[in-house]
């Protein structure tokens, strides 16, 4: 299996347009950085297994706590 | 009694001089509408004023308790508002241009409670633009400015609600808290401020940064007020998703049981590795004190924080791009470029990063709860550092150069990510007079407990009775 990596510059560009985002005036050379530290926070948790945890969205709070 | 004197009252305070007749809600009004007329010019904690409105509603006020029908402690009372509560007739601009001139047509469910207990907007607060930011800076609106030293932020987002209750503008704010946009500009400003349990407080017209993450919560002079607010806003609400069911508590009852025996967790790891040395050596006080009012403390080993903030960091901006994708696409220009970067870097997670970080979240969100089996709440630092000055983008803490956003929320977030309450009392001040908090985190829906044991270690101190010169 193929590690996740960061994005190049080309792909960047790529999924930019696809997005339609705008390109002018070095806009998406100031979003690049934003963008590959994102990435690397995705690569941060993709070293954590979570194959035992299901898919559950937000943070439900299932349980009361009883105090003493 | 003096106009200052009036501004000077905490919530529970008025609201006894108003029951009593000791005082009107149009003398409370006159005296905060004053106040904002001394000290705003030099603050900026206001998008919009709204005097007239908080005028008519202080004389509702006074002529429904005059006729006999006194609806409790908050009757009369004006609050401020972060400007993303939705408040009928009154613009809504969410700190952005964008929605500049969004007149909402009711009010956020948080805010109508309060209206239903007797109180009244006395305005629209500053914020960051749509909360995306935890300094107190903002391209369409201004910088708020912190009261303690004016060359200094605020911290944000929410942070006219800071600035507004420390500079004694207003008795109580509300603020949302999406990664600490709450507990930052209370530990900032030097004030008290309470992010409950994730879904306890409907966000129910609260304009949203990111849905599983964002909280409602007070910014108060004091523990106890922050209690009667939860007290009045909690309850289920099923336009919220994420609204909690259940038998609300009272918070307020419990607030003098003090601290005797109660397990206090400090971790052993990541609180320690950025930290400020004023801000450490009030942090060891602050146990200490704690300590000696029967708290037993515990050295809490708390793996993979950093983990806790990357899930968090994606959870939210992929949620946040979602939110604001027509506005990136439809009004960019429109956005400080600052804050449509950030949102656009959302467009680029996938639908599997976004779920996996949901699911690491969660898993670390249950090994954190088996940590807290060992203890009743967790204490650190609520910042790494205090007020930044307005301009500066880099800290050197320990030294190593450090992002300002990042030593202001780092500590913050985890607690925001994993939806536990968690409350920011003053601590301490710097030499040079700036306030610094601490951070007492709950078990989800532990808030009757985590209230009392801040309360007691409050009492205790004099911090919070401190003023700005401003």
């Amino acid at each position: 299996m193929t590690e996740r990596r960061d994005l190049t510059y080309e792909e960047f560009l790529s999924l930019a347009h696809q997005q339609g985002l705008y390109a002018g005036d070095g806009h998406l050379e100031e979003l690049f950085p934003e963008v590959q530290a994102m990435i690397q926070r995705i690569i941060l948790l993709d070293g954590v297994d979570t194959s035992a945890v299901g898919p559950v969205l937000g943070s439900n709070i299932t349980r009361v706590v009883t105090l003493e | 009694m003096q106009d200052n004197q009036i501004t000077d009252l905490t919530v529970s305070q008025l609201g006894a001089h108003i029951e009593s007749r000791a005082m009107s809600p149009i003398d409370v009004a006159h005296a905060f509408l004053g106040r904002i007329d001394t000290v705003e010019p030099k603050l900026n904690a206001f998008i919009s004023r709204v005097d007239e409105h908080a005028l008519e509603a202080a004389h509702d006020a006074e002529n429904e308790i005059a006729g006999g029908h006194y609806r409790g402690v908050f009757h009369g009372i004006p609050v401020g508002l972060k400007d993303l509560f939705w408040t009928k007739g009154i613009r809504t601009t969410s700190g952005s241009q964008i929605d500049r001139d969004f007149v909402p047509r009711e009010d956020a469910a948080a805010f109508s409670k309060l209206v239903k207990a007797g109180a009244y907007c006395i305005g629209k607060l500053h914020m960051t633009e749509y909360a995306f930011d935890g300094t107190s800076l903002n391209h369409h609106y201004g910088t708020a400015h912190n009261p303690w030293d004016t060359t200094r932020m605020a911290g944000g987002s929410s942070s006219g609600s800071g600035v507004a209750v420390a500079s004694a503008q207003v008795p109580i704010a509300l603020g949302t808290d999406t990664g600490g946009s709450v507990r930052v500009p209370a530990s900032l400003c030097g004030i008290t401020g309470f992010k409950p349990t994730y879904g306890l407080i409907s966000r129910y017209g609260v304009t949203p940064l990111s849905w599983s993450m964002d909280h409602v919560g007070p910014l108060t002079k004091t523990v106890h007020d922050a209690a009667i607010a939860i007290n009045v806003m909690v309850g289920y609400d099923n336009r919220d998703a994420g609204s909690v069911q259940g038998s609300p508590s009272d918070y307020v009852s419990d607030l003098d049981k003090g601290m005797q025996g109660v397990r206090i967790g400090v971790p052993r790891e990541f609180i320690w590795d950025m930290l400020d040395p004023e801000v450490e050596q009030a942090f060891r006080t602050s146990i200490s004190q704690m300590e000696s009012l029967g708290g037993i403390i515990e050295d809490l080993s708390v793996p993979a924080l950093e983990l806790v903030n990357a899930s968090g960091s994606v959870v939210q901006t992929a949620e946040a791009a979602t939110i604001h994708r027509s506005h990136v696409l439809k009004q960019g220009h429109l956005l400080d470029p600052v804050i449509r970067r950030r949102i656009e870097s959302g467009m680029f997670i996938s639908a599997e990063a976004y779920i996996h970080a949901q699911q690491v979240r969660n898993k670390l969100r249950n090994e954190l709860l088996k940590v807290m089996d060992r203890v009743d709440v967790i204490a650190t630092p609520t910042t790494s550092i205090v007020a930044p000055y307005i301009d500066q983008e880099r800290v050197i803490i320990g030294g190593q150069s450090v992002p300002v956003r990042e030593a202001l929320l780092r500590i913050t977030r985890v607690f925001s990510t994993v939806g536990f309450p968690a409350i920011s009392v003053p601590c301490g001040f710097t030499e040079a007079g700036l306030p610094i908090g601490l951070q007492i985190v709950g078990k989800p829906l532990g808030e009757v407990l985590l209230l009392q044991v801040a309360h007691a270690y409050q009492k205790s101190t004099q911090w919070h009775l401190r003023r700005p010169a401003t």
